[in-house]
């Protein structure tokens, strides 16, 4: 990996040379604290008390990785029936993101409150603001960048680097001019960030799966809409089941 | 090459159709060095000047020049950025001319060694806002005790002299802020020689007037620096708390004597935390004589904090079934309390209580350290008046008995517990437990038992006076160690657990016995007793689990447990005369038992795709020896090993995410309890007498049991089915035999066949999303036990079924009603006395309505209605609760409450409880609270939220 660094460093006119594609180990922890105690319905102290209770080291972290090239990209988990700690297999929400940015287009088989959906689509666009920041990740310095998602509630911020020129990064992220290596999602209540960038490595890309119901983009965020407002009028933490 | 870029600029470009239509205008320059050295690939973006979205995006090519076209009717922000200069960036309005030249564009290098530690260090250390410079202060390590100077010191770009001035890339840092404020004047060093370096989490240095010259566009490098210091989050302090007062007043009737008395009843509460992220600290209060208002389950996570969620791993010993952990909170206690005379009192909420609690919990946690201390102090009074009748089935005749009793309680209890945790690196945890608890009690009872045939004579009588006074003290030691490896499904668990129980208890006992024969009173047994019991356990558990992952899917999992507990019980009886206490030699004893149990086994493990199986084999030692010492002159001895072959299997499925299903199947054997071995005759109670079975085996077990969920998180629905069904190969029996006089005799043998089978089903679904929802649940069970009386075996069956109905009606933010209702069926029939089967038919319905009145005006109304009926007996009764509160809140954030509540508003309340087994049915009836008023306030320093809704959705 160091070679890598000093490459980008030092010659990045090398790289450039070459076709993009490659491979990001991301790590995404939620923040169960944070997360809960940004729910609109409890009161300060019932807050407190999660807070109070619940304490550090409730952290759950989970290894997804991205492949790409310069015109797709495929995002999903490592490994998705078990964690690195045990034997233990679970089924965990189909999450396939699929992306063709050269052709504007989406598919990605996501597990939604028990069902399996292929939200087919063009690309959605996010606006993003460029804040005029700059901090390396896994060995990149990145350019800060920040959105908001007015259905889930979030202040999201990207750190994308200028040395990758693909418009991916992790989970449904992407848009910009280069590759995303960090997400911070509302004040680290969920962080995603790039553990190993290799470049340049052939990695063997799943088959493509288009198992499950069939909807666009608007029809995947207005279930995700409705159930959140389902569950704040329950009172009850919609991401227990929803992805963060 | 190019090309590539090309359809890449054009596609970003393309992101931005929401451009009206305006006239292109196209934007070029050269990109450069300070010293005009041709900077190529550098980053051009087009930013929205008003809140800097993201437009566009183009790159200098390998001369340094670049060239963009974009609509554009606003004003906007050009952004040329290169790695390890700092950009540029300029407004433009829109413009008149439609082709801008911007001309040369030179960079500014940022100072070389810092930019090698942006890059070189696997963590970041330091960030760049523009041109400000952060330091994350926790990646920089400092001894413990250093100051804020010496951190300064290890910053890559910050030089401090010996006189404390600082420098930043070589520049003079003249002004220093902590938290954006100014600390003590103006110089730096009186901060930096002060505040300890492990207070500051970030550094920051900047040039002063830089939000100035943002506008101008230009970064120009100052000579005068800034640096800020920014605290880290655990000077930043939390705090909760609240405080209720009550009173009020009962009028309660005696239901034996008539009379009627006042009493005045209280609740006191209150509850104070303080925390901060490495720090917390709480203290609690109780006092109440309703046996309300105590500690729940908020106010357990209140009090022990981030405790109240620790796994209590440490102590149990591993087993296979480690997936099936779950927390118990609070219910240490049942095995200090008086467990045979508690059980004839009915539940808690039976009697007259009076309960206190007091205690305080320290919780640190820090640098992979947790330190955690609690002390509590508990005060249970009860007094409580009892009526019981029961109805006894022999073979050859039926008996009844009729019996009054009091009883007065005082017990106080200490319980203080330490836990260390330390994560010593990575790979390896360590914890440490010690507790300790004391209790005293002293227990007052005084009763009538009287015993009659089936046609309703005398046939004896017991009046009883007994005053004991008990003292136990415990402390327990707990050692655990955990390894994890590089592989991290490889693991070891080692725990180790020593404790020691004393107790003692001094017993003053007085019982008249009368046996009746055809003509009056035959004859008299009179006890005037002082007992002098004591006991010590002491007991050593350790057992270490290690698993070791074979390839993708499969692991193999090694086990061993060893237990060793040593029992002395010692219990000297003196009858009293007029001047000396005399030996009882029927009632003293002096027993030591020994119990060592050690288990070595192995279990394979195969998961995937969502499918689980396990299956596990274990060897089962355990040695019984007992010595046991009656009177002064009579020893016996029991000396037992047993060798056992156990077997586990387990299969999980999760069919989906939220559809999972189990079966499970496991032997079980369960060595013959030394009570149930002991060869001593047990007459603590002259009409029941226990003897013990030397020749009596193990109970040897199989159960299986089968689990299906399914949930549908769209619509809200919740299935959920359960199967269990045991089958005793070998059961420990009750033999009993009764003589004319009705004192039966028994002692417990082997037999086999006994059965149990359980099933429960439930069903959740919404009739109207969000308001009408209704929790359905039915459970059917079904036994076969079997006794031996007075030689005749007796097959007793049970069949229970059970039908629950749960809606809840939340139209809106108004009102509300919850209604509970339940219907249980229960009958039993006997082998031999078939006449005595009875059934019994319970329903129990419960309705509960909040709403919301004006001016924050509340009120809550329930209703509790059980009917009962029992076919045998003959016996049926309705009992009606009614309860009701209204209460307002006051204050901005709500949190004062003012509150007028009505317990029991009909005066109905009287605790019955009802049991029936192989041989009996009983009826007690408990004299208990009535109806009372009270008005409360409670001040709440955080405030709440109110709402006519049940906030119970687990965990939020």
């Amino acid at each position: 990996m160091g070679c890598f660094i000093s490459l980008s460093f030092l010659v990045p006119t090398l790289l450039k040379a070459q076709a993009v594609f490659g491979e990001v180990k991301y790590t995404q922890t939620n923040d169960w604290t944070k997360i809960a105690t940004a729910l609109p319905y409890l009161s300060q102290e019932e807050k407190d008390r999660i807070q109070f209770s619940w304490g550090k080291g409730r952290g759950y972290s989970e290894k997804m990785r991205l492949l790409f090239n310069d015109s797709t990209s495929y995002y999903s988990y490592i490994q998705d029936d078990k964690s690195e700690e045990s034997i233990w297999s679970y089924k965990k929400n189909t999450f396939e993101i699929n992306r063709n940015f050269r052709l504007n287009k989406m598919q990605d088989r996501i597990g939604l409150l028990g069902k399996n959906y292929l939200v087919k689509d063009e690309i959605p666009k996010r606006k993003w603001k460029i804040h005029n920041e700059i901090k390396e990740v896994s060995g990149y310095v990145c350019m800060k960048a920040e959105t908001y998602d007015s259905i889930k509630s979030q202040r999201i911020v990207a750190w994308f680097t200028d040395k990758i020129l693909v418009p991916a990064g992790p989970a449904e992220f992407g848009g910009l001019p280069g590759l995303i290596l960090e997400i911070d999602i509302n004040d680290q209540s969920s962080l995603i960030t790039a553990e190993e960038v290799k470049l340049n490595t052939q990695t063997l890309w799943p088959k493509s799966n288009t198992k499950g119901k069939a909807i666009d983009y608007k029809k995947y965020q207005s279930i995700v809409k409705t159930y959140i407002a389902d569950c704040i009028e329950r009172r009850r933490n919609p991401f227990w089941d929803l992805r963060y | 090459m190019m090309k590539k870029l090309r359809t890449i600029v054009i596609l970003f470009c393309s992101f931005n159709i929401t451009m009206l239509a305006q006239s292109s205008i196209e934007l070029s320059g050269l990109v450069t060095d300070s010293s005009g050295e041709a900077l190529s690939h550098a980053s051009v973006l087009l930013l929205d000047a008003q809140d800097s979205t993201y437009i566009s995006f183009t790159q200098s090519d390998n001369s340094g020049k670049f060239n963009i076209k974009e609509k554009f009717n606003k004003p906007i922000l050009i952004k040329v950025s290169y790695l390890g200069f700092f950009s540029f960036e300029k407004r433009f309005d829109p413009p008149q001319a439609p082709r801008i030249d911007l001309g040369n564009i030179q960079l500014m290098p940022i100072n070389k060694v810092l930019f090698e530690v942006v890059i070189k260090e696997a963590k970041a250390p330091l960030k760049m806002r523009g041109d400000t410079i952060e330091y994350d202060a926790s990646t920089f390590k400092v001894p413990v005790g250093s100051t804020v100077e010496d951190l300064l010191r290890k910053l890559p770009g910050i030089e401090v002299s010996n006189d404390g001035s600082i420098t930043s890339q070589g520049q003079s840092v003249n002004k220093l802020t902590v938290d954006g404020k100014r600390f003590f004047g103006e110089d730096p060093s009186m901060a930096t020689k002060n505040l300890p370096a492990e207070s500051v989490s970030k550094v920051q240095v900047f040039n002063e007037k830089s939000e100035q010259e943002k506008l101008t566009g230009l970064a120009i490098e100052k000579e005068q620096k800034t640096m800020n210091l920014e605290l880290k989050d655990e000077f930043k302090k939390g705090g909760f708390g609240k405080i209720l007062a009550g009173l009020g007043i009962e009028q309660r009737e005696d239901f034996q004597t008539g009379t009627t008395q006042e009493e005045s009843k209280w609740e006191l509460k209150g509850n104070y935390n303080k925390f901060n992220k490495k720090e917390q600290i709480s203290l609690i209060g109780v006092q109440n004589n309703t046996g309300r208002n105590g500690m729940n389950w908020n106010d357990y996570q209140d009090f022990r904090g981030q405790q109240s969620w620790e796994w209590n791993f440490a102590e149990e010993l591993f087993s296979f079934s480690q997936s099936f952990r779950y927390y118990v909170g609070g219910s240490d206690e049942s095995s200090d309390e008086f467990g045979s005379s508690e059980g004839y009192f009915g539940d808690d909420a039976a009697g007259i209580p009076k309960n206190s609690q007091a205690g305080i919990n320290y919780n640190y946690d820090y640098n992979k350290t947790k330190l955690s201390g609690s002390y509590t102090y508990k005060q249970n009074n009860l007094f409580a008046k009892a009526i019981r009748k029961r109805q006894f089935f022999l073979p050859d005749q039926n008996y009844l008995t009729d019996d009054q009793s009091e009883l007065d309680r005082e017990n106080g209890s200490h319980r203080a517990e330490l836990i260390f945790e330390k994560e010593i690196d990575s790979l390896h945890t360590v914890l440490f437990k010690l507790r300790g608890n004391g209790i005293f009690t002293n227990q007052n009872s005084r009763g009538q038992f009287l015993n009659l045939s089936s046609e309703g004579l005398l046939t004896s009588s017991l009046n009883l006076d007994r005053n004991a006074d008990r003292r136990n003290l415990g402390w327990q030691g707990v050692a655990y160690f955990k390894k994890k490896f590089k592989n991290k499904r490889r693991n070891l668990g080692v725990n180790f657990i020593y404790s020691e129980n004393d107790r003692e208890t001094d017993e003053n006992l007085y019982s008249n016995n009368n046996f009746y024969g055809p003509g009056g009173i035959d004859s008299v047994a009179n006890f005037d007793q002082y007992i002098d019991f004591n006991t010590n356990i002491r007991s050593i558990k350790s057992s270490a689990l290690y698993v070791e992952p074979l390839g993708k899917n499969f692991a193999l999992q090694f086990l061993g447990n060893f237990i060793q507990r040593n029992d002395q019980l010692m219990r000297d009886v003196f009858d009293k005369f007029s001047d000396t206490l005399l030996v009882n030699e029927d009632y003293t004893f002096d027993n030591d038992h020994l119990f060592r149990l050690g288990k070595v086994g192995t279990s394979l493990q195969y998961g995937k795709a969502g499918f689980n199986i396990s299956g596990g084999l274990a060897m089962q030692s355990i040695y019984l020896n007992g010595n046991f010492r009656q009177g002064l002159q009579h020893f016996s001895k029991i000396d037992k090993d047993y060798l056992d072959l156990l077997q586990t299997i387990s299969i999980n499925y999760q069919l989906a995410t939220n559809k999972r299903m189990s079966i499970n199947y496991a032997n079980n054997v369960q060595e013959p309890s030394f009570k149930n071995l002991s060869p001593i005759i047990d007459n603590t109670n002259p009409f029941f007498i226990r003897i013990g079975n030397p020749n009596l085996d193990p109970e040897v077990l199989h159960q299986i049991s089968g689990n299906y969920n399914a949930n549908n998180q769209l619509n809200f629905t919740n299935y959920n089915i359960n199967l269990n069904y045991t089958y005793y190969e070998n059961q420990h029996i009750n033999e009993q035999s009764i003589d004319s006089f009705l004192v039966s005799t028994s002692r417990a043998i082997n037999y086999k066949g006994g059965k149990r089978l359980g099933t429960y089903l439930s069903y959740s679904f919404p009739i109207i999303k969000n308001r009408l929802t209704v929790r359905t649940n039915l459970n059917y069970s079904y036994n076969l036990s079997k006794s031996i009386i007075n030689t005749i075996l007796n097959d007793s069956k049970g069949n229970y079924t059970g039908l629950g109905l749960n809606l809840s009606w939340t139209p809106n933010e108004i009102y509300s009603i919850y209604s509970e209702n339940r219907w249980n069926f229960s009958k039993t029939s006997y082998s031999i006395q078939a006449d005595q089967n009875y059934t019994i038919f319970s329903q129990t319905y419960n309705l509960q309505g909040n709403a919301k009145l004006i001016w924050d005006v509340f009120c809550n109304v329930s209703l509790d209605y059980r009917f009962y009926n029992n076919d045998q007996f003959n016996v049926s009764y309705d009992i009606p609760i009614v309860n009701a509160s209204i209460y307002k809140l006051f204050l901005k954030n709500k949190g004062l409450e003012l509150r007028l509540s009505a317990y029991d508003l009909l005066n109905k309340n009287i605790s019955i409880q009802q049991q029936a087994n192989v041989s009996q049915i009983s009826d007690t009836r408990t004299y208990s609270l009535a109806r009372y008023f009270m008005l409360s306030l409670s001040y709440n320093m955080k405030g709440i939220k109110a709402s006519v809704k049940r906030s119970n959705e687990w965990m939020h």
